[in-house]
C-alpha cells in the first residue's frame, strides 16, 4: 500500500482475511455463522401472514399458498387483535423456547476461538515477512509485551465470562432501541 | 390532471418541503458515510460518475424510508440508525448491481454466494465490488444483533423473493407453461416479496421490534414502492427481458393508480397518525410521481439503465 492509498481499518481488514481463510483451505469447520433459521422458523408454533396481516397457528388450513410468513415463538396480548378466526391462536401457557440462537453464537465463537488460534499464528508469522508487517510489528510491540504477562489470565476469563458479556451486549441493544417502544417512554 | 389528485390521503403542505429538505442533507450524510469505504475498497466505482450518482440516490432513498419507518414504530432516527440506513441502501445497490448488470452467470453465482454467505456465514469474493460489498455487509451486521429471528427470517425471505426473480429471468420457460393469469399472478407476488421483505429488513435493522400489526402494513409499503419502482424501469427491464407484474400488464399506468389507490387506503387508514406515517406516504407520493414521469420519458427516448432518477 502507497501513503497515497486511503486508509482501510483493521476490523474490515480482519473481516476480509477471515473469508480468505476459507478460500485457501485452512479450516476444519464448515460453519462460521448462520443466519439462516427457516428450519426453527418452519418448526414455529406461530405464523403471521404479513400480506393479509393475519396471525395463524402452525398449519393452519387458512394460510393462504404462497404467502409471506413470519414465524412467532410467543404472542402477546396485542397480537390477538390480528388472530385468525379459524385456528384461533391464543398464547401457549408452555412458552415454547426460541431458537437457540444463543449457544449456536457461542460453540461458533469457541470453536473460532480453538480452531484460529494456530492458523491465525501461522498466518501472523507470515504477515510479519512483509513491509506493511513489520511496520505493525514494531508500533505493537510494545503493546503485545505487556499482554504477554497476562495473556492467559485474560483469555481465561474472557471466555469465562462470554456468555455473561453476549447477553449483555443483547441487553444493552434492547435498550438502546428501547426509547419509545410501544408508546412508553 | 395530476394522477395524484384522486388519492385518499394528501400531504399537509409543509410535508413536501420537509422531504425536500431531508433528502438534501440525507444525501450528504450517505456521501460522507460512503465514500471513504468506496475509496478504500472499491475506487472504480466512485470514478464511475452515473454509477456513482446512482448509488447516492438509493442509499439516500432508503435513509428517507427509514427514518419514516423509525419513526412509525415510535423510536428517534438517530445518527447510529441514519448510518445503520446508509449501509443498508448501499447494500442493496450493490446486491442488485450483481443481480442487473453483470449476465446471467454472475447473477447465478451472486445467489448461490449470498445462500452460502446465509448459511454458513462464507463468501467467496471475486471481484473489488464484492469486496466492497461483503466490508458494507460486515460494518452492518456489526451495527445490531444478527441473530434476533425476526431481522433473520426478513433476510432470509428478501433473498428468497431475490432468487425467485432471477430464476424466473434466467429460466422463462419455469413461467411460460403456466396460463397468463398465474403467470401475471406470480410476477405480482415476487414485487410484493421483494419490496415487502427489503423494507421489513430495513425497519428490522433500525428498531428492536414491529407489533404484528404494523409489519403487515409496513410489507404493503414496501411492495407499493417496488410496484412504482418496476413502473418506472418499465422499458429498461423490457429490454434486458426481465418480466415483471408491471411490464406485463396491458394498461400499466391504470394498473398502478389502481395499485396505488388500494394501499394508500389501507395505509393512511392503518398506520399511526404521526410523522412517520406523513413522511412514508410523501415520499411514496413523490415517488409514484417521479417514477411516472421516468416511464413516459424511456417510452419517448427509450431506456438506459444508467437513467439517475431522485
Amino acid at each position: 500500500m502507497s501513503s497515497n492509498d486511503p486508509p482501510r481499518p483493521l476490523l474490515d481488514q480482519a473481516a476480509l482475511a477471515v473469508q480468505s481463510l476459507r478460500r485457501a483451505g485452512e479450516l476444519g469447520f464448515d460453519v462460521l455463522v448462520r443466519i439462516d433459521n427457516t428450519a426453527e422458523a418452519a418448526a414455529a408454533p406461530y405464523q403471521f401472514d404479513a400480506a393479509a396481516g393475519t396471525l395463524h397457528r402452525r398449519g393452519c388450513r387458512a394460510i393462504p399458498p404462497g404467502a409471506p410468513l413470519y414465524a412467532r415463538w410467543h404472542l402477546g396480548r396485542d397480537d390477538l387483535t390480528v388472530a385468525c378466526k379459524r385456528c384461533k391462536p391464543l398464547p401457549d401457557e408452555t412458552k415454547p423456547s426460541e431458537p437457540t440462537d444463543r449457544s449456536d453464537l457461542l460453540l461458533g465463537l469457541l470453536s473460532l476461538v480453538s480452531q484460529f488460534s494456530g492458523v491465525l499464528k501461522e498466518r501472523g508469522k507470515d504477515y510479519q515477512k512483509t513491509d506493511e508487517g513489520q511496520a505493525l510489528s514494531a508500533q505493537l510491540g510494545a503493546i503485545y509485551r505487556d499482554l504477554g504477562r497476562r495473556e492467559k489470565d485474560v483469555l481465561d476469563a474472557m471466555l469465562g465470562t462470554l456468555d455473561t458479556v453476549i447477553e449483555r451486549l443483547r441487553a444493552l441493544d434492547r435498550s438502546l432501541n428501547r426509547n419509545g417502544i410501544d408508546g412508553k417512554d | 390532471m395530476r394522477p395524484t389528485s384522486r388519492l385518499p390521503w394528501h400531504p399537509a403542505p409543509d410535508i413536501p418541503a420537509r422531504i425536500e429538505s431531508l433528502a438534501r442533507a440525507y444525501r450528504a450524510e450517505v456521501r460522507d458515510t460512503l465514500a471513504p469505504l468506496v475509496a478504500a475498497w472499491h475506487p472504480a466505482l466512485a470514478a464511475s460518475a452515473t454509477e456513482y450518482a446512482k448509488m447516492i440516490e438509493q442509499s439516500t432513498k432508503m435513509t428517507l424510508v427509514g427514518h419514516a419507518c423509525t419513526t412509525l414504530a415510535g423510536h428517534d432516527f438517530d445518527a447510529r440508525r441514519r448510518r445503520i440506513a446508509i449501509l443498508y441502501g448501499c447494500g442493496c445497490f450493490l446486491a442488485d448491481s450483481f443481480i442487473d448488470d453483470f449476465g446471467p452467470d454472475a447473477a447465478r453465482s451472486y445467489v448461490q454466494r449470498f445462500t452460502l454467505l446465509l448459511s454458513a456465514g462464507w463468501f467467496e469474493i471475486h471481484t473489488e465490488r464484492e469486496r466492497l460489498f461483503y466490508v458494507v455487509l460486515a460494518h452492518l451486521f456489526a451495527e445490531r444483533d444478527m441473530l434476533d429471528p425476526l431481522l433473520r427470517q426478513a433476510i432470509l425471505r428478501l433473498h428468497a423473493a431475490q432468487a425467485q426473480d432471477v430464476t424466473l429471468r434466467l429460466d422463462p420457460e419455469l413461467l411460460s407453461t403456466l396460463p397468463r393469469r398465474r403467470q401475471r399472478a406470480l410476477l405480482k407476488r415476487n414485487a410484493r416479496d421483494r419490496g415487502g421483505h427489503c423494507i421489513i429488513a430495513l425497519t428490522t435493522f433500525l428498531v428492536p421490534s414491529l407489533p404484528l400489526a404494523m409489519l403487515a402494513l409496513i410489507l404493503a409499503a414496501g411492495a407499493l414502492f417496488m410496484f412504482i419502482d418496476d413502473h418506472g424501469d418499465c422499458y429498461t427491464d423490457r429490454r434486458d427481458g426481465r418480466l415483471t407484474y408491471m411490464n406485463q400488464v396491458r394498461e400499466p399506468e391504470r394498473v398502478l393508480h389502481r395499485i396505488v389507490f388500494a394501499h394508500f387506503t389501507r395505509l393512511a387508514g392503518g398506520l399511526p397518525a404521526n410523522e412517520g406515517r406523513d413522511l412514508l406516504l410523501g415520499f411514496l407520493l413523490r415517488y409514484y410521481v417521479t417514477r411516472i414521469d421516468k416511464h413516459r420519458a424511456q417510452r419517448r427516448r427509450g431506456a438506459t439503465a444508467w437513467d439517475v432518477f431522485e
